[in-house]
């Protein structure tokens, strides 16, 4: 709740910056605010972008609480997205029940698995993770144009990006949630991420493993000492972050799309961190920072059409003052605290 | 009181959101002499001087120094009115030389140039006539913590300064360092400044200070001329009940039983390397290991904890615990505890493979809860809260609760490094008295410990580290100050029953 | 002085919450630009330029948004029809599959797009013939050439671009059947179209491996390939828009291409209820495509080129010489 305070602060530094380009701050604030939730479509859009960023943030706040740092989600994603598509693509004739939870599952175990690699260097070479996933992504990135272009590319298209899934992939059918949500990208694969998260907060607070988990953040230290095996914790920690970070694939391509683009994320794994920080990574509360994130993300696309002076550059530094102001705040608590910890 | 009061502290408070540090606190120190500042952790006898010293400002209250009201902004203030203060941990700058570190200091040094030279003469000038004298070229990494001290006395006297607060001084030096301290000291006193010591241990301030003022949660309890009181008297008053020292040890150590046996440990971690390690621990039996710190203290204790975390080309011979074992971590705060996490989670650390603690993948947290309450009722750990945060409890609890969660497991062998450790008498007695019953109950404990009394006190047997080796054994009857703070000092004794030489 | 402030800010947001869209009868139109975006001194300016030109001229109200995302082209598109905009036009081919699944829907909204072919009733598809435009800069490449060594730094690697190459590469054998071509991409993603310094980096290898000429056909990273000709003191050519002015004197011409008269046709067709949907084709015939001669490289285009090439103009738009074509290969 305390992050509430950095959100506004951040918010209220925007709209008056928008207040000295020439906009009427009220105005910008009430297009924000239209855009997320002004009709149904609007609100569809959201929660499409929510999606994605409630397992991202899932994937950066569980990486946290075991006292890691994993800025390789947005490569994570990739992987695992490529690898639905890839799947959908190249074993079509599997039945529909199981191919969109084959598809799934493979891009869970890449996105795990691409998440594993740091975890692993980390345990093994003391390798710091932060480098490894930031290299990782530019792996991933490349690794995916490759298979999306030269391998499995879309012929019908200039566009670079893969080819369809078969139909057997696709739950466009029985996704409740995209009829009620026509003519936008929202799918059943929001009330999946809903329900990872509710799980993911059960095995963080309730399990040993959480723990365990949460322990080696804290003081890894002292949990070895306590005879927690610091190795275990850093590699399974990074693959669990590895797979939140690919259920993406399950909203981005077997819900909506069909197929992989190059370039489909706008860096969900990067708004993430914005988002677990947000949720001072309470996995329930990461459900929350994403959709106002996700809002704010829809919203300032918006305002790029709705005013004359705030342009698509101008929606990014408003963006970027909210993170800023919820990272400000975390930092400020962070400075107290150790301060109090000095007394 | 004779002379002028030269510091006056006035109904001085200060609280930190709820917690009120400093509450109505009046005292005043005479010109010309050497104050001690005593009381538990916590008692806010640390905060008080810092007020002095400008890191804090008081919310009420007035301190006054040579009869006139200050009110320091911060430190940059309280320099200029001639105070000096000497912190627990040395804020030196390793990778420069003794000379760099005192030119840092120099008021101004940001912003003017300063003759190297001309500096260094007047500081050697300067050192000379206190009886501080250092090699001014050598790098701090160089220094032993004696000099590092010395530096830093050194740092305070070159601004002229009439008030030097040490904070702590001897909790790093071994006894003779202590000795050499005290000497200097006095000849400062000599020399008219006013020096607050703030300490923890009564015998120094017994044998140097010439008034003693007593803190307790907050509050000055009394200010007192050394020569008019006695150590009880002053423990007492620090506790606020009278202390009991339990009877000697009724049973002996069983020698049928080894719980802990070491043969030809060699090991190595970063700079600290141990050499040719043999003994072993009896049940019933606490052998104690002195040394001054950094002597290979840490690199035993992985060994014996964690001995797979090193690297295996650095680590030979044989280490074999029989039983279950626990360790007492030696800096509780890096290796014992998660301090940002409520103290039920801290209790179940290193309890979390318990079968009454798990039921299939999860925790039973009703269960664990009822065995911190039972372990906070026992142990008497203060506020009796188990969802506070660990890091909010006082050292002593915070060591409480170790022992706590440690003990309550039954183990055979017991490690202690540093039990007590920045813990106030009350509980340091509790602990001692905890480590004895543990023992009577048949545990074997190995005591590491820098307070030569602690290991006095508890220990049958005590072996010096030296550089990475045993350089001595004392067994209890031949215990002596003297002595063991000379194999300390690296003095080889040669002594009768050494087993193991 | 506080009740002032408040009273001023509550009027402000009342006003705000009320203020409504003009409904004045002007035609309104949408123009949805690529990832580039409108100062990239190429494509995606030209398009920029017609439709401001005209918003002066015409006086239209127009509205132009920046894609941030792939994702978020259908949505803008959607969003301008849903707004009921007369006319949503869409700059480049990335916009293709989004305008082919919101024109359908919105049968009253016109729909124009750009080096896109989208056949529906309402959609308007302007397609230019890159191929001839590039076979008279390649000829003017191998005629200022003086390494008998060419080079094409393309942005990214998708049919359309390999167009360019193509055309440019048969247009410089047409004068020197021996010359040398050498031929790169930025890259394989969208961001081909706005990383300047990768494009310089590859200029700087072609220049080194002795090309004298290049030409440069990828968006806002063009300008790369001109900050590499003006260290290294050798020649390119634009593309898209007229690039001369950028750096006079090291720019030998530019491929242009009317996308700023088709969006201003396409407005002022769409104003006077001319508006049809289908594709229409721009090439050297109505000045579609064409090479670029101004104050700034006047000095660059001799007399002598200039003769040589427009009589090839003749002959590609006579049908006498055979522009090879990506589109249309076996």
């Amino acid at each position: 709740m305390k992050r509430l305070i950095g959100l506004f602060v951040g918010l209220f530094i925007a709209l008056l910056i928008t207040f000295f380009a020439g906009e009427n701050p009220f105005h910008i604030f009430s297009i924000l605010i239209k855009s997320a939730f002004g009709s149904m479509y609007d609100l569809g859009l959201t929660l499409s972008y929510t999606t994605p960023l409630i397992f991202c943030g899932l994937s950066v706040a569980v990486s946290f609480h075991a006292g890691l740092f994993n800025v390789g989600a947005e490569g994570q994603l990739t992987m695992a997205a490529i690898t639905a598509a890839a799947v959908g693509i190249l074993f079509p004739q599997v039945p529909f029940p199981f191919a969109p939870i084959l598809a799934f599952t493979a891009a869970l175990f890449v996105g795990g698995f691409w998440g594993f690699i740091p975890g692993w260097l980390r345990a093994v070479r003391g390798s710091h993770e932060v480098i490894i996933t930031i290299m990782l992504n530019f792996i991933a990135a490349g690794t995916a144009n490759w298979l999306a272009l030269k391998v499995i590319p879309n012929l019908n298209s200039q566009n670079p990006e893969t080819a369809m899934v078969s139909n057997n992939y696709l739950f466009k059918d029985y996704d409740l949630i995209a009829r009620i949500f026509p003519d936008t990208p929202a799918n059943a694969s929001f009330g999946v991420a809903i329900f990872i998260a509710v799980l993911m907060w059960i095995i963080i607070w309730k399990t040993t493993f959480g723990f365990e988990l949460r322990a080696m953040g804290a003081n890894s230290e002292a949990a070895q000492r306590a005879g927690i095996s610091k190795n275990k914790i850093l590699v399974l920690s990074m693959i669990i972050s590895g797979m939140l970070a690919g259920g993406v694939a399950l909203s981005e391509v077997l819900g909506s799309a069909g197929q992989y683009r190059v370039g489909f994320s706008p860096d969900y794994g990067f708004i993430g961190i914005a988002v677990a920080l947000l949720a001072n990574n309470n996995p329930i509360g990461v459900i929350f920072a994403a959709f106002l994130m996700g809002a704010l993300h829809k919203g300032a696309a918006d305002l790029d059409m709705e005013t004359t002076t705030i342009t698509r550059d101008f929606s990014r530094i408003i963006q970027a003052f909210i993170i800023l102001g919820v990272a400000g705040q975390a930092y400020w608590e962070h400075l107290r605290t150790s301060r109090i910890r000095k007394n | 009181m004779n002379g002028n009061p030269i510091i006056e502290f006035q109904g001085v408070s200060i609280s930190f959101g709820d917690i009120s540090a400093n509450s109505e606190v009046s005292f005043s120190v005479s010109a010309g002499t050497i104050h001690g500042i005593i009381g538990e952790n916590g008692a806010g006898k640390s905060t008080a001087m810092n007020i002095l010293f400008g890191l804090y400002l008081a919310d009420q209250g007035k301190v006054l120094i040579k009869g006139k009201p200050v009110r320091f902004q911060s430190s940059i203030d309280a320099m200029n009115e001639k105070i000096g203060m000497v912190h627990q941990h040395f804020m030196l700058a390793e990778t420069l030389t003794a000379l760099d570190n005192i030119l840092l200091y120099q008021k101004g040094s940001a912003f003017s140039i300063l003759r190297r030279d001309e500096q260094k003469k007047h500081l050697e000038a300067i050192a000379k006539r206190f009886g501080f004298e250092i090699d001014f070229d050598a790098k701090i990494s160089e220094l032993s913590v004696g000099a590092q001290q010395r530096l830093e006395i050194l740092k305070i006297l070159s601004q002229d300064s009439e008030i030097l607060i040490l904070d702590e001084p001897t909790a790093v030096l071994t006894p003779q360092e202590v000795q050499d301290l005290f000497c200097n000291l006095q000849k400062l006193k000599s020399e008219g400044k006013t020096i607050l010591i703030i300490t923890h241990k009564l015998k120094e301030v017994m044998s140097l200070t010439d008034s003693v003022t007593v803190f307790r949660a907050g509050k000055v309890i009394t200010t007192k001329v050394t020569s008019e009181s006695n150590l009880a008297e002053l423990a007492e008053l620090m506790v606020g009940h009278r202390l009991v020292t339990p009877q000697e040890r009724s049973t002996a150590a069983d020698s049928s039983q080894t719980v802990l046996r070491v043969s030809n440990l060699n090991a190595q971690m970063n700079s600290s390397k141990i050499h040719d390690i043999n003994f072993h621990v009896h049940g019933k039996e606490i052998v104690g290991i002195a040394g001054v710190e950094g002597n290979g203290q840490d690199i035993l204790v992985r060994s014996l904890i964690d001995k797979q975390g090193l690297n295996k080309k650095n680590f030979s011979g044989e280490v074999s615990v029989s039983g279950t074992m626990v360790s007492f971590p030696e800096d509780r705060l890096r290796f014992g505890c998660l301090p940002s996490r409520p103290v039920w989670e801290n209790f179940f650390l290193g309890q979390q493979g318990l079968a009454k603690f798990n039921w299939g993948p999860f925790i039973r947290k009703t269960e664990i809860l009822k065995s911190t309450k039972r372990a906070i009722e026992n142990y008497d750990i203060r506020p009796t809260n188990e969802f506070l945060p660990f890091e909010k409890l006082s050292g002593g609890n915070q060591q409480k609760l170790v022992v706590a969660r440690a003990l309550s497991q039954n183990p055979h062998f017991i490690l202690a490094a540093q039990p007590t450790r920045g813990v106030d008498i009350g509980a340091i007695h509790f602990i001692h008295n905890e480590l004895r019953a543990a023992r009577d109950h048949g545990a074997g404990v190995l005591l590491i410990s820098s307070e030569l009394d602690e290991l006095m006190t508890l220990s049958d047997r005590i072996l010096v580290l030296y550089k990475g080796r045993f350089i001595a054994e004392f067994h209890r009857e031949n215990f002596s100050e003297i002595t063991i703070g000379a194999a300390m000092g690296g003095v080889e004794v040669i002594t009768k029953n050494a087993e193991f030489l | 002085m506080v009740k002032n402030i408040l009273t001023t800010l509550l009027a402000l947001l009342i006003s705000s919450l009320f203020s409504s869209q003009s409904f004045s009868g002007v035609l309104r139109v949408g123009l949805v630009l690529d990832k580039g975006g409108k100062d990239d001194k190429s494509f995606n300016s030209a398009a920029y330029a017609g439709a401001t030109k005209a918003e002066k001229e015409l006086k239209i109200e127009l509205k132009y948004v920046e894609a941030t995302d792939t994702n978020a082209i259908e949505s803008l598109l959607r969003n301008f029809a849903r707004k009921n905009y007369d006319l949503v036009i869409g700059v480049g081919f990335a916009e293709k599959d989004s305008m082919s699944k919101v024109a359908p829907q919105f049968p009253n909204v016109k729909f124009a797009i750009i080096d896109g072919e989208v056949s529906k009733p309402n959609v308007r598809s302007l397609m230019f013939a890159e191929h001839e435009g590039a076979f008279i800069v390649g000829a003017l490449a191998a005629m200022a050439t003086k390494t008998e060594h060419v080079g094409f730094v393309g942005g990214m690697d998708i049919p359309l671009i390999r167009r360019f190459s193509m055309g440019y590469s048969a247009g410089a054998k047409y004068i020197k059947p021996k010359i040398n071509v050498s031929e790169n991409y930025v890259g394989v993603t969208g961001e081909a179209w706005n990383n300047p310094a990768k494009s310089k980096e590859l200029a700087i290898t072609q220049y080194g491996n002795g090309a004298d000429v290049i030409f440069v056909a990828a968006g806002a990273s063009n300008t790369g390939v001109f900050d590499a000709a003006e260290d290294k003191k050798k020649l390119a050519i634009g593309c898209d828009s007229n690039q001369n002015w950028i750096k006079p004197g090291f720019i030998l011409t530019s491929m242009f291409k009317a996308v700023d008269v088709a969006v201003f046709d396409t407005i002022k067709d769409a104003q006077q209820n001319k508006f049809t949907g289908g594709l229409v084709q721009f090439g050297l015939k109505n000045l579609g495509v064409n090479y670029t001669s101004d104050k700034y490289n006047e000095k660059l285009l001799t007399a002598e080129m200039r003769t040589k090439i427009e009589e090839i103009k003749k002959k590609i738009i006579l049908g006498q010489i055979q522009v090879p074509d990506y589109f249309k290969r076996k």
